[in-house]
C-alpha cells in the first residue's frame, strides 16, 4: 500500500489544462521531491493531494483511503502550504495551541516539542507579527509536525529559511524518515530538496516524470 | 467529537471578538447613542420627579423604528467579518470537517446575537440610570403614553400601547422584546454567513443593511403587509402585539417566522459549505 497514490489526475481552469493525466506513487517511510518551474502545476497537484482543490478526473488515495475530490481532508496529513498564515496578534505558542485544540489530541508538551524541533523555543511567546519570514516558516512546519501524522505534504518548506535553518530542517526530516514518516516536498528549486529525497519527480506543463 | 470541535471553534471566535479593538469601538458608539437618546428621559424625570419602569422603558424603546435601525445596523457591523476568515483559516479548516467548521460559525452567531441583545438592553437601562426604577407596574408616564396621550419629550423615543400594557407586565414585555430581538439578530447573522459564503462579503453586507432599514422604509412608504417579511419589524411589540389588525404580523407568527427562518438558513449554510468543492482553496485565496 502506498502512502500517497494519485491515479490519472487531471485538472483544468477554464481552457487551461494544468494537470494532464498525472499519476504518482509515494511509498511509506521515504522522502519524495516534486520539482518544476513556476506555473508547471506542482502546487495545484499538491493542493489536489491535500484535498484543498478538487481534481476533475482521477483518483487519490491517502494511506489507502480513497479520497473523493473535495470531500474533506484526511486527518493523517501534516500540511505546509506556501505563504503560511497565522493570527498575527497572538504568539507562536498560542497559534499552535489554538490549532491543536481543534483536534484536541495532543498535550502542551507535544506542542513544546514541535517548537523545539524547529528551533523556535525562546521565541514562542513573541507575537507572530514580530516573526521574520523564516520564523513563520518554522512555525508552519511546527504546526504540521506537532500532531505527529504519518504523512507530510509540504509546499516550498525551505522558503525564507536561512542556510543553517535549512540544514536543521533537512536533519529533522531525515530523522523523521527513520521513524517511518513519509514526505512529499515540493520546490521550484531542485537543489533545495534533491540531496534529501529518496526519489524526485519532475513536473512540466502538467505532466510528471521521474527525475534523473 | 464533532460537537466538541464546533463548540471549540465557537469559543475561540468569541474570545477573538473580545480581543478586537473594533468591538470596543462599537460599544462606545452604542453607549453614545443611548446616552444621547436617554438624556431627554433623564431631564424629564428631573423636571417631573416621575420615574419610568426600567423593563417597560427598554421594551418601549425597542419598539421604535429608529432604535430598530440602530439595532439592525449594529448586527451588520458586528457580523461584517463573517465567515471569520483569519490568517490561519486554512490550517483551521484542515483540522476539521466542513460541517464542523460551519457549525462552529453558526454557534458563534447564536452566542453573539444573544450577547449583543443583552448589551443593547443593558446600555439602554444603564444610561438612563436615575430616571428609571424597578417596580412591577408600568408607571404613570408609560401608562399615559399607552393610552394615546402625547408626551412631547418622549415622542419618537418610546412606543407603547394599551395592547402591551394591558396584556403584559413590564418584565414580560421586556422578555418578549429580548427574545424576538435575539432571534432576529441570529437570523440576520446566519443570513449574512450564507450570503457571504455564496456570493461574497459585499453581498452579505448589502443584504444585512437592506433588511436593517426595511422596517423604517415600511414605516414611511410601503404597505404594512410587508412587515411580515421584515425581520426587524417582528421584534417591535407595537406591531406584533396588536390584535385585530390583519395586515400586522402576530406574536406567534413572529416567533415561528424568526425561529423557522433561522433553522432554514442554518441548514442552507451547511448545505452550501458541503456542496462547495473548492471550499479550502477559496479559504486559501480568501475569496469570500
Amino acid at each position: 500500500m502506498y502512502a500517497i497514490e494519485a491515479l490519472n489526475i487531471s485538472k483544468s481552469f477554464r481552457d487551461q489544462t494544468v494537470l494532464d493525466d498525472v499519476s504518482l506513487q509515494v511509498e511509506k517511510g521515504k522522502i519524495y521531491g516534486l520539482v518544476g518551474d513556476n506555473g508547471s502545476g506542482k502546487s495545484v497537484l499538491l493542493k489536489c493531494l491535500c484535498g484543498i482543490l478538487p481534481c476533475d478526473n482521477g483518483e487519490i488515495r491517502i494511506a489507502g483511503k480513497n479520497m473523493k475530490p473535495g470531500k474533506g481532508k484526511p486527518p493523517v496529513l501534516g500540511i505546509v502550504i506556501e505563504h503560511p498564515g497565522f493570527l498575527d496578534s497572538m504568539s507562536g505558542w498560542h497559534n499552535l495551541k489554538y490549532l491543536a485544540g481543534i483536534r484536541g489530541i495532543i498535550s502542551d508538551d507535544q506542542i513544546k516539542k514541535a517548537l523545539e524541533c524547529v528551533g523556535l523555543i525562546g521565541n514562542e511567546k513573541k507575537k507572530v507579527k514580530k516573526y521574520s519570514l523564516g520564523m513563520r516558516q518554522r512555525l508552519a512546519i511546527a504546526q504540521a509536525i506537532m500532531e505527529d501524522p504519518d504523512i507530510y505534504i509540504m509546499d516550498e518548506p525551505f522558503n525564507g529559511l536561512d542556510k543553517h535553518a535549512v540544514v536543521d530542517m533537512r536533519a529533522l526530516f531525515s530523522s523523521m524518515r527513520e521513524k517511518g514518516k513519509t514526505f512529499l516536498l515540493v520546490s521550484h528549486y531542485a537543489a533545495d530538496i534533491e540531496n534529501l529525497c529518496d526519489e524526485v519527480f519532475e513536473i512540466n506543463e502538467g505532466t510528471i516524470k521521474k527525475g534523473e | 467529537m464533532a460537537v466538541r470541535r464546533a463548540l471549540y471553534l465557537c469559543r475561540v471566535h468569541l474570545k477573538e471578538l473580545f480581543r478586537t479593538p473594533l468591538f470596543y469601538a462599537y460599544l462606545c458608539l452604542f453607549y453614545v447613542y443611548f446616552h444621547k437618546m436617554n438624556s431627554t428621559t433623564v431631564l424629564l424625570q428631573q423636571e417631573t420627579g416621575l420615574k419610568i419602569n426600567a423593563w417597560g422603558y427598554a421594551a418601549s424603546m425597542f419598539s421604535t423604528p429608529v432604535y430598530t435601525i440602530v439595532f439592525g445596523l449594529g448586527i451588520v457591523l458586528i457580523f461584517s467579518d463573517l465567515p471569520l476568515f483569519r490568517g490561519n483559516a486554512l490550517f483551521e479548516s484542515t483540522r476539521c470537517s466542513r460541517n464542523v467548521w460551519v457549525s462552529g460559525r453558526i454557534l458563534y452567531i447564536v452566542g453573539i446575537a444573544v450577547f449583543y441583545t443583552f448589551v443593547m438592553a443593558a446600555l439602554c437601562i444603564l444610561t438612563s440610570h436615575g430616571a428609571i426604577n424597578d417596580t412591577e407596574k408600568w408607571g404613570k408616564l408609560l401608562n399615559t403614553m399607552a393610552n394615546g396621550y402625547q408626551i412631547e419629550e418622549l415622542e419618537g423615543l418610546l412606543e407603547i400601547s394599551v395592547n402591551i400594557t394591558g396584556r403584559y407586565t413590564p418584565i414580560q414585555a421586556f422578555g418578549l422584546s429580548f427574545l424576538t430581538s435575539a432571534l432576529c439578530a441570529t437570523f440576520l447573522g446566519l443570513l449574512m454567513l450564507l450570503l457571504s459564503m455564496s456570493f461574497g462579503r459585499t453581498a452579505a453586507l448589502m443584504g444585512g443593511s437592506i433588511l436593517s432599514v426595511l422596517d423604517f422604509v415600511i414605516y414611511w412608504k410601503l404597505p404594512y403587509e410587508v412587515y411580515h417579511v421584515s425581520p426587524l419589524s417582528l421584534t417591535r411589540l407595537n406591531i406584533i402585539c396588536v390584535p385585530d389588525m390583519p395586515y400586522y404580523p402576530t406574536l406567534p407568527y413572529a416567533l415561528t417566522a424568526l425561529i423557522g427562518s433561522s433553522i432554514l438558513v442554518s441548514v442552507l449554510c451547511v448545505v452550501v459549505t458541503h456542496m462547495n468543492r473548492s471550499f479550502a482553496d477559496k479559504i486559501l485565496r480568501n475569496q469570500y
